[in-house]
């Protein structure tokens, strides 16, 4: 060996030579698994990604945009129907003890507008193109309450809506 | 052949060829570590690639490039002491079960299985009596021939310890096998 110093170098060379063929016939046959495992490891997290062949066009942008509309819509809906009841509060409030008109009441009387949704996950699906997208069923409740002081009663409009998105799937 | 600190570098931005790379530059070192401690080549083969893995997946948190095979040497050695924690696996003995079996029948074969066999279990036991760093330290030097420098890098320990302990541990190994070193 290079570094040491032995009383019997014919015993040393041959420990050396017993140690060396010893761990390569141990050791050799390992060599090479773990870079055949990491190969199998990006293999298998590359497929684990949904398949989109690249000749097909990318329906990703599109489909986003719709569910960026829908979300958007909602948003503003909901922005909206805040803003009216301030309206209503803001501009009807001053007015009350004065000459009432039959615009600011119905105004002063809207009492509550609020609007819930929920999003449902439905899986993944092919569309017509061939491609594959996640459809969300996105279901919407648009609520008014007021109070009718002409009928003396609250009355609440319920307005359900149901909205199918797709969200197209990349290959990243 | 690129750098080892290039290649981490670009292994760290998400390239998995030049981890690849990285892997086949280490991967002995790192079977002579998980040996050293496992005592057992395929539970220590086993160890190497969950390590490796495990290195792809942590690569971003290493700071110096320079220091990847010492790095990695740690990750090693730590899941090789979890394996060892775990317990032993059956494999070795099944191999020479089965090696046996294709030698039965040819009486110089099956002498030669038998003495080799014998061999091995000697070497094994006379490894076993080192301490574990003395261990590692004759693994890598004689399977992956890496010089006191690079033992002692992966080690954490000084060229010259490095030396002292190869020396002692070859001292303590012609005693033990002295029965086919001295032959």
């Amino acid at each position: 060996m290079r570094h040491e110093e032995s009383n019997n170098p014919e015993a040393s060379d041959a420990l050396d030579a017993m140690l060396k063929k010893h761990f390569d016939d141990v050791l050799g046959p390992q060599v090479g698994r773990a870079r055949e495992r990491f190969a199998s490891y990006i293999d298998g997290a590359k497929s684990a990604q949904p398949i989109v062949t690249p000749t097909r066009p990318a329906p990703g942008p599109r489909f986003r945009s719709f569910w960026a509309i829908g979300l958007i819509g909602g948003a503003v809906a909901a922005a909206l129907s805040v803003v009216s009841m301030r309206h209503a509060v803001d501009r009807a409030a001053p007015q009350r003890p004065s000459k009432p008109t039959p615009q600011n009441v119905a105004m002063a009387t809207m009492a509550q507008r609020g609007l819930t949704w929920e999003t449902l996950d439905q899986g993944v699906v092919e569309l017509d193109d061939g491609s594959y997208a996640r459809q969300l069923l996105q279901r919407r409740l648009d609520t008014t309450r007021w109070y009718d002081a002409k009928r003396k009663a609250t009355i609440e409009y319920v307005r359900p809506q149901e909205e199918t998105v797709f969200v197209g799937l990349n290959k990243y | 052949m690129e750098t080892t600190s290039h290649l981490v570098t670009r292994a760290q931005a998400g390239d998995a060829a030049a981890f690849g790379e990285l892997i086949a530059q280490h991967e002995r070192a790192a079977l002579a570590l998980a040996y050293a401690t496992v005592r057992e080549a395929s539970t220590a083969g086993d160890v190497v690639q969950d390590a490796f893995l495990r290195a792809w997946q942590k690569i971003g948190e290493l700071q110096d490039a320079g220091r990847f095979g010492a790095w990695l040497g740690r990750i090693v050695r730590n899941m090789a002491t979890d394996a060892v924690r775990r317990g032993p696996r059956p494999t070795e003995s099944l191999d020479d079960d089965r090696h046996a079996a294709t030698t039965r029948g040819t009486a110089p074969a099956a002498d030669e299985h038998r003495e080799r066999r014998e061999l091995r279990q000697s070497i094994d036991a006379a490894l076993a009596t080192l301490d574990e760093l003395s261990r590692c330290a004759v693994v890598l030097r004689y399977f992956e021939d890496l010089s006191s420098k690079e033992i002692g890098d992966l080690l954490d320990l000084s060229p010259a310890a490095v030396d002292m302990r190869l020396s002692r541990a070859r001292t303590q190994l012609r005693e033990r096998m002295s029965e086919y070193v001295n032959t």
